[in-house]
């Protein structure tokens, strides 16, 4: 479904030329729970932008649902990535100045969806992360967790094919985390395939699959079983909820 | 002024908001400038000394329609009336009244033979009896005033023995100083000596080239329609007359009108009317475009403080005083006016000059160049001191703060 | 998604209400100005008789005698004609319609003796004037053709003075005295104040029109006054009015109505066969003697109605909305600027370039209609300026809808223009920029 190959991706600025990706090649299937790690700087997030076709690459091939991404013009990478792809960043990025309600309509506007259908979704979304009750609310009124939650409804509004998530708990204490994290699961049990950034080890080897990014190449990746089955995860985040 | 460095590159990274600053300060500057110097011109115009005792004047027209009895002594018994009312100096008949944009001109010159070849120079044409220059107030500088006898009544042509002239048309004519004696030349045969001049009188049509040229005659024209000239002891006897001199006149002689009663402060007003309009909305303009790019640059200044809260934290965290930071916003405003001002001074010029072309206007006052440049600096520096000063007072705590 | 995009303009308005004002009030300031001047410009520039405009010519003759010119008019013919001149040429049958014409005036006596006399300005002309200048009437009609040759005591009087000394009634057939002389009144015109003042631009181009017409051929009779420019430049004798008739003083105007082109030419040919006549006997003996027939678009011109102060304001105000526009431009970028991230963030979510583009112009065009209305409004606050300040424009003064039109489309127009760089500007910025971690 995804298919990255030689991907080559060079910053130019007036002093200096950064590979942020040297031959980078990777292959995600339909489904599948890819997390991404590396240290800072390794290219995790460019690799991530040019998933989500935010960012063009210098060469190499990416197929996209059999698509070639570097045939299309910005126009058709925006309708594809509006229809296929969900965004899900660290820092949340919510727009403040709309409520919970217009912030998952976003992508739907620009999806071109009938009003009717648009509420259907939105509130679908918002239910499905928990906080359909907060419709009218700024995201200024609400926790660091609960926005994250409402930027995965935005994400998920649309029923993309895949989620793109640049270390999504990482301005989150470890209790949100966890509960973004079993969101992020049950939403992939649900058949959408994830790819995740993340800084937190534990985290990652919940994942299906480990990618470890060192200096813009792919160095090892490896299957992983989760380390905890979903039950004995929600036990885990009543324990700190406890506490 | 060690700042300049990093000042520059950031304003080298915001080039086009850099950019269109310079240009906005350069516009603004071109036109308060050419604003202020028509304004300034227009100014001169209207203070020019009128040579009259302006406050105490008012005048009046006097339109008769009856089947007319003895014109003269109508006019003699209406001035008698005039002179002999409390507060009045003295009254006259005249053709013509200066500054009220309606009378006669001529061409004169100082031979017949410069006359036949149109060598003459324009000047108005002041009719009146011997009160006339009594009543307007002019100084006689050289030679005499009209003697009573001298006056003529007529409604024919005349047979004017005498003239008084002003300094200004003195001087066109005769460069020499010799005016007086001589003859001044109407053409046709007419020939009239000078026997005074007049420091100063100011003529009928404010916009006139010879304005300042004019002729007084020693004569009464005998027509249904006339003018006089009341010369008040005061202000406040002006004023008292305006409201009562109709209705004087009227109940001597009801077979006619009385219209145009006037002071004549209010005919100097309505003769540059044009002029203040134009001054004013002169000044409307310079004021919104000075307030405008004022406010733009609050705009802009407080933006750039807003969009760099954090970079100020940080600083002040480092050890930057308040009055460094201060420092920097206003040595990058001064930095950028100074770039304004020098393209606003470029087009100044050529604004000016294409003006000039176009409209034929006076001469342009350099001058303004100078103080144009240092009321811009001072509204730069205003403009940028409140943002600047809050910039001033971001706490060095931010630097430490997520957003 | 047109009302999305308002929807998020209105957003994006409460949410920088200060730098939003400020964009409003500059573009409403620059509206507001220009539409100013250019309102007084426009209106003293219009075409006051459209229909006719280029059929009504003004006919000016040079008469002047050698090494004498009129240094006042680019081409230095005279603007009035010779008393003898307009005699004559209005023996013309050529034109459709013809009019001499003479600025005047009158002690009107009302008959109740309660009522004091008054000054009113008058007109002496031909009875085609009101056809010629399609000066609509109330009550009654022109006298007859016959007066212009065998004059009768006759007077088209306006609504104005019919309601003052008649209350409105209909007063044909009634008595009018004008000094010492009665007339009879014969029609009664509607209110007529062509501004400007087309068919008189000599004396006073904004004027008000008069109130009293009567018989040109009445001037010899009565001495009918002239009370506007009387220009002379021979050496004449002149002692009585018989004797301005005869002179080569200029004080009268003549007005024809020559319908198309091949009219005019005969016309022209006509004057010419009558300056050579003329010629035979001593006068036209200036090497530019001739005859200028200038419409009424080509007289508005001749006379300068637009004065020099006005091109002068208006280059001002231009310069005025370009500041206002700069300003804007300026004050866009920054809150375009500001916006960034969450563009990013739409970007991001799928929004084309064409779509962020088109939101931002939504925008600007937003803040463009509540400027053009703020200048709208301060346009009619600046046009009420003017009038207090020149009290002759009063009637001249006002904006129809074409300039409220014109108002509304500047500001629209000049803010997208504004808004365009902004727009492209963010409209381009790589969205990943703004995702990074902050
Ligand atoms: N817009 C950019 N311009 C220049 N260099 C960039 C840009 N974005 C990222 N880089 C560089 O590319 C490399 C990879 O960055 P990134 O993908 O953000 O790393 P990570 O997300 O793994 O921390 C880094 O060295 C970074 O400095
Ligand atoms: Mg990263």
């Amino acid at each position: 479904m995804l298919k990255m190959t030689n991907i080559k991706k060079i910053f130019r600025t007036d002093l200096v030329e950064t590979h942020a990706l040297r031959n980078f090649s990777l292959e995600v299937n339909e489904g599948e729970f890819v997390a991404v790690t590396g240290p800072s700087g390794s290219g995790k997030t460019t690799f991530l932008n040019i998933t989500g076709m935010l960012e063009t690459f210098n060469s190499g091939t990416y197929m996209l649902d059999d698509k070639d991404v570097s045939q299309l013009n910005d126009n058709q990478r925006s309708k594809l990535r509006n229809e296929k792809i969900g965004f899900i960043f660290q820092s949340f990025n919510l727009i403040p100045d709309l409520n919970l309600f217009d912030n998952v309509d976003v992508p739907l506007r620009y999806r071109g969806f009938s009003a009717k259908e648009r509420k259907q979704r939105i509130e679908n979304a918002l239910e499905r992360v928990g906080l359909s009750a907060r419709m009218k609310h700024l995201p200024s009124q609400l926790s660091g967790g609960q926005q994250q939650r409402v930027a995965i409804a935005r994400a998920l509004a649309g029923e993309p094919l895949f989620l793109l998530a640049d270390e999504p708990t990482g301005n989150l204490d470890s209790l949100m985390a966890r509960q973004v994290m079993q969101l992020l699961e049950e939403i992939n049990q649900q058949g959408t395939t994830i790819i995740m950034v993340t800084h937190d080890a534990e985290l990652a080897r919940r994942a299906q699959r480990n990618i470890h990014i060192v200096d813009g190449q792919v160095s090892d990746y490896q299957q992983l079983q989760p380390v905890l089955d979903a039950q004995e995860e929600s036990e885990k985040v009543a324990e700190i909820a406890k506490a | 002024m060690f700042e300049i460095k990093p000042i520059l590159s950031a304003l080298l990274r915001h080039k086009s908001s850099t950019l269109l600053i310079i240009l906005q300060i350069a516009i603004t500057f071109a036109v308060v400038v050419n604003g202020t110097s028509i304004i300034k011109q227009r100014m001169d115009l209207m203070s020019r000394d009128t040579g009259l005792v302006n406050d105490k004047l008012i005048t009046l027209n006097i339109n008769s329609f009856g089947k007319n009895s003895d014109q003269e002594s109508n006019i003699r018994a209406d001035l008698e009336l005039l002179r002999s009312l409390p507060g009045v100096v003295d009254a006259a008949p005249m053709n013509q009244i200066p500054l009220s944009g309606s009378g006669d001109s001529s061409g004169v010159a100082v031979s017949q033979e410069a006359h036949d070849n149109q060598e003459v120079t324009g000047a108005g044409m002041y009719r009146g009896d011997s009160h006339m220059l009594n009543t307007l107030g002019v100084k006689l500088v050289a030679g005499r005033l009209f003697s009573e006898d001298e006056v003529t009544y007529t409604s024919e042509r005349p047979d004017v023995k005498a003239l008084i002239i002003t300094q200004s048309l003195a001087d066109n004519l005769f460069p020499n100083g010799d005016a007086l004696g001589k003859l001044l030349y109407f053409g046709g045969g007419i020939q009239v000596p000078i026997v005074g001049i007049v420091e100063h009188m100011s003529g009928s049509w404010v916009s006139w080239s010879s304005f300042d040229n004019n002729v007084l005659m020693p004569m009464v024209q005998l027509q249904n329609f006339r003018r006089y000239l009341i010369r008040a002891e005061d202000k406040q006897a002006a004023n008292h007359l305006l409201g009562e001199v109709e209705k004087l006149l009227i109940e001597r002689n009801r077979e006619r009108v009385v219209t145009g009663v006037r002071s004549m402060d209010e005919l100097i007003e309505r003769a540059y009317s044009d002029d203040s309009a134009m001054m004013t909305i002169l000044w409307i303009v310079v004021i919104l475009l000075v307030l405008i790019t004022a406010l733009g640059i609050v705009g802009i200044v407080s933006f750039n403080v807003n969009q760099r809260i954090k970079q100020i934290g940080t600083r002040r965290a480092l050890g930057a005083t308040k009055a460094d930071i201060l420092r920097y916003f206003v040595t990058e405003n001064l930095l950028i006016t100074s770039l304004g001002l020098f393209v606003g001074i470029m087009m100044t010029v050529g604004f000016n000059v294409f003006l000039a072309d176009q409209f034929e206007m006076p001469e342009f006052n350099w001058a303004l160049i100078p103080i144009g440049t240092l009321i811009m600096f001072v509204i730069g520096i205003v403009s940028v001191w409140l943002p600047a000063q809050r910039a001033s007072k971001v706490s060095p705590a931010i630097a430490t703060q997520s957003i | 998604m047109l009302s999305y995009y308002l929807k998020l303009s209105w957003l994006s308005i409460k949410r920088t209400p200060i730098l939003t004002s400020l964009m409003i009030v500059a573009i409403g300031l620059g509206i507001g100005v220009s539409m100013t001047v250019l309102t007084v410009n426009y209106m003293m520039d219009k075409d006051p008789i459209p229909e006719k405009s280029h059929q009504l010519y003004h006919v000016q003759l040079y008469t002047y005698g050698k090494g004498h010119s009129n240094s006042n008019t680019e081409d230095q013919f005279p603007v009035q004609l010779t008393y003898p001149d307009a005699m004559n040429i209005h023996h013309s049958n050529v034109p459709l319609r013809k009019t001499r014409s003479l600025s005047t005036g009158f002690s009107v006596i009302p008959e109740s003796a309660d009522s004091p006399p008054f000054i009113e300005s008058a007109r002496a002309i031909d009875h085609q004037f009101f056809d010629m200048f399609k000066v609509p009437f109330l009550f009654g009609a022109t006298w007859d053709a016959e007066i212009d040759q065998s004059p009768r005591e006759v007077v088209v009087i306006n609504t104005e003075l019919n309601d003052q000394l008649f209350n409105g009634e209909n007063s044909v057939g009634r008595t009018l005295n004008l000094g010492t002389v009665s007339y009879t009144i014969v029609g009664v015109i509607s209110s007529w104040q062509p501004a400007p003042k087309f068919y008189d631009l000599n004396n006073g181009n904004f004027n008000d029109s008069e109130s009293i017409f009567i018989p040109f051929s009445l001037l010899p009779i009565h001495e009918i006054p002239s009370w506007g420019n009387n220009n002379g430049w021979k050496n004449e004798n002149v002692n009585s009015y018989q004797d301005k008739l005869a002179s080569e003083i200029m004080w009268n105007q003549y007005w024809v109505e020559l319908p198309n082109e091949e009219i005019k030419f005969a016309y022209l040919q006509w004057i010419e066969g009558y300056i050579s006549e003329q010629q035979k006997i001593g006068r036209f003996q200036h090497e530019k003697a001739g005859v200028s027939l200038k419409n009424v678009v080509q007289w508005m011109k001749t006379n300068q109605v637009v004065p020099s102060d006005n091109s002068i304001l208006v280059g001002l105000s231009f310069m005025f909305l370009a500041v206002c526009m700069i300003n804007t431009i300026g004050l866009l970028l920054a809150k375009f600027l500001q916006r960034a991230p969450e563009v990013g963030v739409r970007r991001a979510l799928g929004a084309s370039r064409s779509q962020i583009f088109i939101q931002h112009l939504v925008d600007v065009s937003l803040i463009g209609v509540l400027g053009g209305l703020l200048g709208l409004a301060l346009g009619q606050l600046g046009l009420l300026g003017v009038k207090t300040l020149y009290t002759s424009y009063s009637q001249l003064v006002h904006m129809d809808l074409t300039l409220i039109v014109l108002a509304i489309a500047i500001a629209l127009g000049a803010s997208i223009t504004a808004g365009m760089y902004p727009a492209w500007l963010i409209c381009r910025t790589n969205p990943s920029v703004y995702l990074k971690i902050q």
